[in-house]
């Protein structure tokens, strides 16, 4: 099963929201709740964490793009 | 319910122990072993690197900065480049977002008011400005406002000019803004408040703004700081 990596509810309402980096690639295992990517506002650094254990199957949005909050930026092939 | 928000204060500390603190605390308020906790500290000179920050925005180079005593490091914080030192209070809020606020805007937004209530107190008229970070009078950043989320549980915070040498923020472009100035209390007012004065304030201003009752914190941080550098 195949499962979102979205950019968390509570960044409603900051503007200007970009992915920074992130901090797994395509392959790799990652645990539920694991951080696995940076978003940043221009005040504020938000951590996106695993929504459950498997292994990062996609990167949907790349380092320096755009993001709003709720969007898909990656997908987790669940174990 | 009211959440409490319980206070520590490490008085002048070196940043990278303090901030291996903080993440000891976030880590425990993660757990639900501790409550929302407010740590403040004054910092020997040192610049901070954000998450979004470039280099180009440090003004000197770094044997010039060395000369100086002012260290230069990454920080897991949003913004850019930011300069710390004696004469600024620099406050940590690790707080659990969903039992304060719904938003991490609307945190931001709380955290500037109370940086703006205490200055008030000091007859001082502060304000946002749209489009750069921080709190900010007569034109110029009295305090800088950086913020970090991880896991729902809030990292970093404020720092307050009190009575810094002002001359050091020359040394970055802050925020990677250009052409902006910075002030403090002492140079708005005239004279110095002192750090416990601010401290006291800003507390006071903490629990209006997040309605909890402020405490001080009974985590014993010598257990948990490392052994300063020597």
């Amino acid at each position: 099963m195949f499962v979102d990596v979205t950019v968390p509810q509570f960044a409603e309402g900051a503007t200007r929201i970009k992915l920074n980096r992130w901090l797994c690639a395509v392959g790799d295992q990652v645990a539920e709740a694991q951080e696995i990517a940076e978003a940043t506002t221009d005040k504020i650094a938000v951590s996106i964490e695993a929504p459950a254990a498997g292994r990062l199957a996609e990167i949907l949005i790349e380092p320096g793009e755009a993001v709003s909050v709720g969007q898909a930026i990656g997908r987790i092939e669940t174990t | 319910m009211a959440h409490p928000l319980d206070w520590i204060d490490l008085g002048r500390v070196g940043y990278e122990e303090a901030f291996a603190l903080q993440l000891h605390l976030h880590a425990l308020r993660r757990a639900g072993e501790i409550a929302d906790t407010i740590l403040i500290q004054e910092n020997p000179p040192v610049i901070t690197l954000g998450r979004s920050a470039s280099e180009a925005n440090i003004l000197r180079p770094r044997e010039e900065l060395q000369k100086l005593g002012v260290s230069v490091i990454e920080v897991s914080r949003g913004g850019d480049v930011s300069y710390h030192g004696p004469g600024q209070l620099v406050v940590s809020a690790i707080m659990r977002l969903r039992d304060r606020v719904s938003s991490i805007h609307e945190y931001l937004r709380l955290i500037e008011q109370v940086v703006m209530d205490t200055l008030s107190g000091y007859g001082i008229q502060a304000e946002r400005v749209d489009g750069a970070s921080g709190v900010w009078t007569q034109g110029r950043k009295i305090a800088a406002v950086g913020i970090a989320i991880s896991h729902g549980v809030t990292l970093h915070g404020l720092a307050v000019n009190v009575d810094p040498d002002l001359s050091h923020f020359g040394l970055i472009r802050p925020c990677g803004l250009e052409n902006t100035g910075v002030t403090s209390i002492a140079a708005i007012t005239g004279s110095d408040p002192g750090l416990i004065d601010v401290r006291d304030r800003l507390l006071g201003e903490f629990g209006r703004v997040f309605e909890g009752p402020v405490r001080p914190s009974g985590v014993d941080v010598a257990r948990l700081m490392p052994a300063p550098k020597e």
